[in-house]
This record gives C-alpha cells, structure tokens and sequence, in this order.
C-alpha cells in the first residue's frame, strides 16, 4: 500500500494491488499489539490501526486493487497470473512490478527439532492468527522456542489469555528481539528465558506431551548432561521469517543464497521488477518496510517515467542493511540491569536504559516514576462483538495505559461487551472509566 | 441383529483397500474395517510411492511374482482410478567398478523374475539423463514409476465403495471369535460395535501378526523396522526427475537411503532403516535426520538448508526367519492355522504397495473363490473419479474454464501447494467421510508445502466450522483425540 500511494503521489495512475487476504493490510492485521507507527506515524499504534490508517489513505485516493486475489505465477516478461473467485483467473502484462509479497515463519525443520509430530506443534504468527483472528483455543501449557519478537509477543499474548507458557528457549546467547518485548512479554509475566537452548524433539502420539531440550555451547553443540525434559501441550516455534519469493523464483531473479538479488534502486535482476518490504529483508518494525515502499516507488516511477536516466542511476549497491540483533542482550546484560537497578524503557522500540540519572527522555522520566509506582500497561485484545448490525471480530486498544493487575480482569470485561454504537467506547471498571478504540476486522 | 458380511476386510491401507475393491467385482457382501478416521493412514501414507519393477526381490518368491504382476496393471489402473501417476525411471547407481557386480546381480535377478526395461549404463549416459549425478555405472530401470500411496489407497477405497463395499472408519477391532453355529466370525470394535462375516481378511499392515491372533494364537511375529524420510521443497524438483538408489546395503534391511521424486514434485530422501518395538513409534531421530542431510547435500550439493521441509518416518512390517535366520522373508498370504476362512497378510512390507492389485487378485481368485462362487457383479464400474482437480498441475486456460463453472476453484487457500478453496472444500466432503486434517492433505496437498500450514490452517480451521459445522475440539489432525484446539475463547 505505501508503494502504490506514493507511485499515485507521483503522477502514476495505472496502478493494481494484488492482495491474496480478504483484506488489506498484510500481516499487520494480526499484530493487535501497540508497538507501530511511531515513527511513520509519530504515533504508538496497534497493528491494525496502522493498516486501516494506511487503507484508508490508499482508498480514499481511489486506486485500483483486488483483495481475495493470488497471483500464481509470474514470467520473466512480467506477465501475472491471478486467480480470484471474483474475478476468475486473470492475465496481466505489467510494466514494471513491485513484489511486496512479505515473508512466511520458519518451521520446527529450520532447527532440525526431531521427535514425534502430535497435534499441538505451531508457529508464532500462525498461533496468533488462530488466537486473535479465529478465537480459537490452541492449548494449555506451552513451551516457546526462539526469542524473537513474535515469539516474545505470542508469550504475552497467551499468558493473557490464561494459557500457562513455561518457559522460552532461545539457541543463541542473546535476545533476538527487542529488548523492550522481552520486559513487557516476559518479565511482567515471570515467564522464565533460557539463552542457548534448544528443544531437540517433540513427545507425544496424539497430542504434545512433552518436549526434550537440550543447552547448547558457544558453537551450538549440544553439552552432554544438559538434557532435560519439560512436560506441556503445547509448542510454538518462533524460529525466523524467510523471504515469500516463489513469483520472483518463477520469474527467474537472481538470487544471492536467500535473497533476492537487487540494484541500488531495488530493482532484481530481471528489468521493472522491484522488490520491497519483508519480501526482501525481515524489518522489525513495520514503518522501516512502509518506508521502503515508498523508496522503492520512486525507482518503479523513474522505472516507467525515464528508463535511459534509471539506468544511469542504478549502481550495483545493496540500498538496504539487513536486520542483525544486537549481541548484547545476554544473560550478563541482565543480570546486570537487575543489579543496578536500572530498568528499560519501553515508550519506544530505542529500549533505553533508565536511571535517577538519566531519564533518556521526557517520556522515559514518566514512565520511570511509573514504574516506581505501580506497573502500568496499554490493554490490546480482540472481541467479538456486533457493530453496525453485524457480528465481527473488533481489536480492541485501551487509550490510557491500566494498572498491571487490572489487565486480565478488564480483558474478561470486554468479552461481554454484545454490542457497540461507536469505535471509541468506554467501560466502568470499579467506578473508573476506560476509553477503548476499536478496529473492526471483519 | 447384526450386520453381516461376506467378507470382512480389516485394515483400509493400499493392499487392503485393493482387496475390497476387488472383492466388489463379484457378488460379495464387502465390509472393510479401519481403526483410523481415513483410510491409507498406516505403510500407506509413508512410503516411497515408488512403482517398483521387481529386480531387488529373490526369485521365486512371492514378493517377485506380485510386484512384477502388479506393475503390468499400471498405469491403466491408474488411469481407472485417476491417480496421477508417473513414469519417472530409476538409476541404482555403482560409484565404483567393485560395486558393478551388484548391479549385475540385480540384473539378472530382475530378468528371472521378468521385470522389464532394465540395462546396465556407464558414466556418459548416467550424466546424460541426470546431470546432477555421478556414479561410474548404474542399473538403468525405464519401468519404474512413481504413484501417489495415499491418493491410490483412497481411490481403492472410494471405488469399493461405490461399487457396494460398506467401508467403515474409526473402526478398531479388537476381537474376532468364531461362531459355528452360525457358520461365521463375530468381530468386534473398541467402539462395541459387531459385525459378522462369513469370511475375515486381515490386511492389518504392522498389526497384522496381532490381528492374525485374535480368533486363536499363530506363530507369526513382526519385528517394525522404521524408516525416515526427509521431503525436499518442490523447489528442489528441478535438480532430479529420476529416482536414484544407491547399491542395497548388504544386511537386507532394505533398499538404501535413496533420492525419489514424487508425483507432488517434491523429493524425498530416505529411509534409513532401524529396528524398534512400536509398531506405532513415528517419530523422527536426530542422528537418522543428520545422516540423511549429509547423504542428500553430498548426492545433490546444489541444495540449500530451506529447502528440507519435513522429516517423517514409515514402518516396514518385517519378518523374521527363525529357522534361516536370514532376514529376507517373503509376503505371508494364508490361511489361519485354525480357521480356513481366516485369511492372514502379514509381513507385507516393500514392493507392497507396487503388488497390491496382483496381492488382491490372488486373494480373490486363490483364497475367496474357495468359499464363494465368484458371480460377476455386473454393476461394477471400473471407473473411479477423483472429484478434485487439483489447480496446480492444470494450465491458466484449463483453471480459467473451472473456475467459471466453480468460481471457489479462484480462491487460494493454500499459497505454498496452490491449492484452491474448491479443492479444500471437495476433500472435505469426500465419499468416505474422513474428517481430519490428515484426511484433507492427502486428498489435496494442502499444508503440506513449505509453510507446513503456517498461513492455510486457521483457513481450513474455519472451514471445517462453518462448512461442515465442527466443533474445534473435534478438529483431529489423523487419530481420534489428536485434537489441534481445545475449544473457542470467545
Ligand atoms: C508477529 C509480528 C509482530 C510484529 N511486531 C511489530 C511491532 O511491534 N512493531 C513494528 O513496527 N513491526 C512489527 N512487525 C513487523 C511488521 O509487521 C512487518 O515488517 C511489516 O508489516 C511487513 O510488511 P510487508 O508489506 O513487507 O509484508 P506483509 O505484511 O507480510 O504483506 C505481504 C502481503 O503480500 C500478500 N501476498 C504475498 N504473496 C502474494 C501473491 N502471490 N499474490 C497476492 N498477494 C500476495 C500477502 O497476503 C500479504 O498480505 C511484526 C511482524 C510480525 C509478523
Ligand atoms: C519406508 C517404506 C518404504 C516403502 N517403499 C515402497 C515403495 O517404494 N514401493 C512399494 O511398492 N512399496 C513400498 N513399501 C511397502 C508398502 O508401503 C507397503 O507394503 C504397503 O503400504 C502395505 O500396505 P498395507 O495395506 O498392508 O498396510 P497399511 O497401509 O499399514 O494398512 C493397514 C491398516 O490396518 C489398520 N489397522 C491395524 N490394526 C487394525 C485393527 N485392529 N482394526 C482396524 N484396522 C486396523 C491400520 O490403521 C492401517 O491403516 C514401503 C514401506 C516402507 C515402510
């Protein structure tokens, strides 16, 4: 969407977006956490605020797109395949193409975990596709491997939602995610983190019953004597995010091992074909991926306007760094916080370390005397609920951050909200009142 | 009163769904039983899906004469049933010269037991054919084939069916007694359901030594052997069209860890072959899945660590000679010791699922015939249709004209296997009335791509509720009580 409304912003106006979803927004529609926006937008969003507000945008400006509508193969002259209930199977020749395709999650195979395959065994994102989208029930008690943000931010999630996560592994010595996800999704929780450690195989006939891990050395070698097993029903594997890049396979770009091989104006191998977004390289944040879609648009403009001064322009420089976490978050680094004293900001991704001292910011001093207080957290679920006549599932957000233990019981409150007039609404909670915003997703 | 049968088939994998379906073509009353919620969960789900041509087997055994009898019946039958199926060939490959005796052996084994298409070719031609592998010489096999296990065993089983079989799942029998008086078998389930039958079949696959002891005791012991496997992305199809075996490890435990396309266009690589004492123990080995990644980066060094997307295991039902002590045993096809029309399959290991149309005609004809008079069933309809096209194999103009008359045959619902929301749906309400996951994979292929049903199984979740308004704690993966959700929260 960021790329199509910028090439519209440019002057381009024969533009189709091709979603395969029923709606637009991408992966961001099942994020319902806050965490988005803040630099794109200046402002902390859930996931699917961010998506409506850039829907919004993209469908006031009228351009063309298709939802419930895959393109199933792509050649090298840029002709699309598409099929659609609605539309039938559609064959379109482009000019140029930006591929924003985004990426899929790594499987249990990607750590080569062995054992048994039950019912029970899931990815991140696909768990929070069945939580938050479907309402689904996905177990009891669960074990999580890796310790990247989905991983982080499905613990918080389930824990909220009264499931019981044991324990996270994560095979490298440090935290892959944000630092500021590992406070508010697991040390709010006490859900314990276990650096350099695996599970190595699956229990269980019918359903998951246990997990085997093991600790692994600086080489990732298992230690002998480390075995241990831990009983639950439940396994979620948060184990990376690979590129989506099946139609610039078919379309025969050159890759270099994963990626997706590009110019400086993000252009592949194959001429007029641009790739943009996850479907490139793993962002963290959701307002890095909209920028690069607006990037990579002005190459596809230029692409289309002026290919002799494109050409010119295009060096073979990689225009993007790839995502790398920061080696520092060890088990050390936190021992260390929590001997100092010190806490980490979690106002904003930069995850600051907070002192009487030093404040960082304006924002981290409040949330520091905060803290001091009493935790206090933003509320963000999922409801169903009927609004302008129709049943739907509603994300919902609290505006003002709610005192720590008031989370779960006001998350049980919303779910007996039947039906409501307006997205902005509030509850009595206890004689106090809370404003809520809501995006209905269905 | 209870139902009551001809003939009572207990087991619904490739070789006992071909005997139902076989049984159909005459006057009989055919009950097939399945413990499982869909047939071809059992050997018939995990197996090389390879047609074999029938030169690793001894001479003169069983196993020779059904697989090469039973290879002459495809493809037609395949054509019958509408299974894809492929003539893919196979190289056993000799790295070096003191390995072409063994393909010499082969050889001439292969020409007594009349196997077609073999010839021995050196280094030239082997790169010819498969540029991405080496080998000094290799046993060149242009019979070989490959075919879908499971989706053959469905059609086995949707053709019994239409054609009169009862077909029963989630049927686990667990006792069997005579009943002379009535001059039949009393068979029970772990349901408490009964069912009589003049005659009882027992295909049990890796149960049958156990099923073989339920009216009285026997002396056949299965010794389960598993095998593990690795799946390769479609992705990885290009670097192979052929099957590529290695020379047979000496032990006879099976054929070698091989490379097999299969007819989804992925590759599989396996099995390893390790002896255990569940017959039911599926599970993966970490030591098995590094072999086999080794083996296949060396075979094929053009593969990357993305490209293996599932590990799964097989088991072989094998049998022992106790008096030889030799491990090569042929197929065990007869009567119970002490009831005659108690038919025992046991040990019906490799080239099984290649001899399941000869195993069922020798059933038939040999074993039925003798307590039946074989009345032509003059309805019998040769001609089974798969109700899913599957999209991704069909050109945009073939897709265009489905999704005109179906316009669900559009959407896509998994991204990784293309598989459509007609598809899906179809599997759904398949004939048999399988209602698991398991049940939609094999009729489909969807979630089992590189995603491993990341993006597709909150869609055919939601599918199972609203189309066939299951409750989520009835949503199964393969056997009852795998249950996948415990219930909604909201
Ligand atoms: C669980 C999770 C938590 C995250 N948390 C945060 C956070 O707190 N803050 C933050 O800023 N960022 C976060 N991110 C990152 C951010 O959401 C992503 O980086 C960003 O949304 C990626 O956008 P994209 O457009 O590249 O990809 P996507 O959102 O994945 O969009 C790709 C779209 O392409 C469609 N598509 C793919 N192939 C085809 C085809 N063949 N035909 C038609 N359509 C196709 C897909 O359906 C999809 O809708 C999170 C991501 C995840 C997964
Ligand atoms: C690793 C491996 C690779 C192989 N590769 C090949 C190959 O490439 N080519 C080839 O031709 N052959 C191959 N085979 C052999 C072939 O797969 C088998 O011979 C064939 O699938 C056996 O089918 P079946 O019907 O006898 O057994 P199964 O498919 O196991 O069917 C038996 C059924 O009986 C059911 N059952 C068991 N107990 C009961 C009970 N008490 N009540 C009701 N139902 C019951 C089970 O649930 C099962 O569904 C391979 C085998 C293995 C293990």
């Amino acid at each position: 969407m960021a790329s199509a409304i910028a090439l519209f912003g440019m002057g381009v106006r024969d533009i189709l977006l091709i979603e395969r979803n029923n709606s637009l927004g991408g992966i961001l529609n099942q994020c319902i956490h806050t965490g988005f926006g803040l630099s794109y937008y200046k402002e902390e969003l859930t996931g699917p605020e961010y998506s409506m507000r850039m829907s919004r945008r993209f469908l006031d400006l009228g351009i063309p797109y298709q939802t419930d509508a895959m393109v199933i193969g792509m050649e090298g002259d840029k002709v699309l395949t598409i099929t659609s209930e609605c539309h039938g199977l559609q064959q379109i020749k482009a000019k140029a193409v930006i591929l924003a395709t985004g990426c899929r999650e790594r499987t249990r195979e990607a750590i080569e975990v062995a054992g048994s395959r039950p019912a029970g065994v899931f990815t991140a994102g696909q768990a929070q596709n069945l939580i938050n989208l479907r309402h689904l029930r996905i177990g009891k008690k669960v074990i999580i491997q890796g310790s990247g943000d989905i991983g982080l931010i499905m613990a918080r999630r389930l824990q909220l939602e009264g499931y019981e996560v044991i324990k996270v592994f994560e095979r490298l010595p440090f935290l892959s995610g944000l630092i500021r996800n590992k406070i508010q999704c697991l040390d709010d929780y006490g859900i314990p983190l276990e650096f350099g450690a695996q599970i190595t195989s699956i229990n269980g006939r019918k359903r998951v019953e246990s997990v085997d891990m093991v600790s692994l050395d600086s080489e990732f070698r298992p230690i002998a004597g480390s075995e241990k097993r831990y009983a639950c029903d439940t396994v979620i594997f948060s184990v990376g995010l690979i590129q989506e890049m099946e139609l610039g396979r078919s379309a025969g770009i050159a890759f270099s091992g994963q990626v997706p091989s590009i110019n400086s104006k993000f252009e592949t191998s194959v001429p007029g074909l641009f790739v943009a977004g996850n479907a490139l390289h793993i962002h963290d944040l959701a307002d890095g991926a909209s920028l690069e879609g607006e990037i990579v648009a002005k190459s596809a403009s230029l692409y289309l306007e002026d290919r002799e001064r494109f050409r010119s322009e295009a060096k073979a420089e990689i225009p993007y760094r790839a995502l790398e976490p920061d080696q520092g978050h060890d088990a050390a680094f936190f021992d260390r916080l929590r001997e100092k004293g010190q806490i980490v900001c979690i106002v904003c991704p930069k995850g600051c370390l907070l002192s009487p001292d030093d404040y960082g910011c304006k924002r981290g001093k409040e949330h520091f005397l905060q803290e001091r207080h009493g935790k206090k957290r933003i509320l963000t679920t999922t409801i169903v609920a009927e609004y302008q006549n129709v049943e739907r599932t509603l994300t919902v957000r609290s505006k003002d951050p709610l005192p720590f233990d008031a989370l779960v019981p006001v998350k049980d409150m919303l779910r007996k909200i039947g039906k409501m007039d307006s997205l902005d609404f509030s509850v009595d909670s206890g004689g106090t009142r809370i404003e809520f915003a809501a995006v209905p997703l269905s | 009163m209870h139902e009551s049968y001809d003939i009572c088939v207990i087991g619904g994998g490739v070789v006992g769904t071909a005997i139902a379906r076989e049984a159909t073509k005459y006057c009989l009353k055919v009950l097939l039983l399945e413990r499982c919620g869909d047939v071809a969960e059992g050997i018939s789900k995990a197996n090389s899906g390879v047609l074999h041509a029938g030169f690793n087997v001894k001479s003169g055994s069983l196993k020779a004469r059904f697989n090469v009898e039973g290879l002459s019946f495809f493809p037609e039958l395949a054509y019958q049933l509408d299974v894809p199926y492929r003539l893919c060939k196979k190289l056993v490959i000799a790295k070096d010269d003191s390995e072409l005796p063994y393909l010499e052996k082969l050889l001439e084994q292969g020409k007594k037991n009349g196997s077609p298409g073999l010839s021995i070719i050196g280094e030239a031609e082997i790169r010819r054919l498969e540029p991405l592998i080496s080998g000094r010489y290799a046993l060149y096999s242009q019979r070989t084939a490959i075919i879908s296990p499971y989706e053959l065993t469905i059609a086995y089983a949707e053709s019994a069916q239409a054609n009169g079989a009862d077909i029963r799942l989630l049927a686990d029998v667990c006792a069997i007694e005579r009943d002379e008086a009535e001059d039949c078998f009393i068979i029970r389930t772990a349901d408490e359901s009964i069912f009589r039958s003049r005659m009882v079949v027992n295909s049990a696959g890796n149960h049958s030594d156990k099923v073989a002891s339920f009216p009285a005791e026997q002396k056949h012991r299965l010794h389960p052997c598993k095998g593990e496997y690795y799946v390769l992305d479609t992705d990885a199809s290009r670097f192979l069209k052929m099957a590529v075996y290695p020379v047979p490890p000496a032990d006879g435990s099976g054929l070698g860890v091989h490379l097999t396309p299969t007819i989804n266009g992925n590759i599989l690589i396996g099995p390893s072959a390790d002896y255990l004492d569940d017959p039911d123990d599926l599970s993966t080995t970490k030591p098995v899945m590094e072999l086999l990644k080794k083996e296949a980066f060396e075979l094929l060094p053009a593969l990357r660590s993305a490209n293996f997307i599932k590990s799964y295991s097989g088991i072989r039902p094998k049998l022992f000679n106790s008096e030889t002590g030799k491990t090569f045993e042929d197929f065990v096809i007869e009567q119970h010791p002490a009831f005659s029309r108690y038919l025992n399959l046991i040990g019906i290991e490799s080239p099984g699922l290649t001899a399941s149309p000869a195993i069922a005609k020798y059933v038939v004809e040999q074993f039925v015939s003798r307590y039946f008079p074989l009345i032509e069933n003059e309805r019998f309809n040769p001609i089974r249709k798969s109700p899913i096209r599957r999209t991704k194999f069909l050109t945009p103009d073939a897709i265009r004209k489905l999704i005109d008359e179906n316009p669900t045959y559009g959407e896509v619902i998994c991204r990784c296997e293309q598989v459509s929301k007609a598809e899906v749906l179809l599997a759904l309400r398949n004939p048999l009335g399988a209602k698991t996951l398991n049940a939609i994979k094999k009729r489909t292929h969807a979630m089992m791509g590189r995603c491993q049903s990341g993006f597709c199984l909150p869609k055919i979740a939601g599918l199972l509720m609203d189309e066939l308004g299951m409750e989520p704690d009835a949503i199964y993966r393969d056997e009852p009580d795998s249950r996948v959700f415990l219930g909604r929260s909201r």
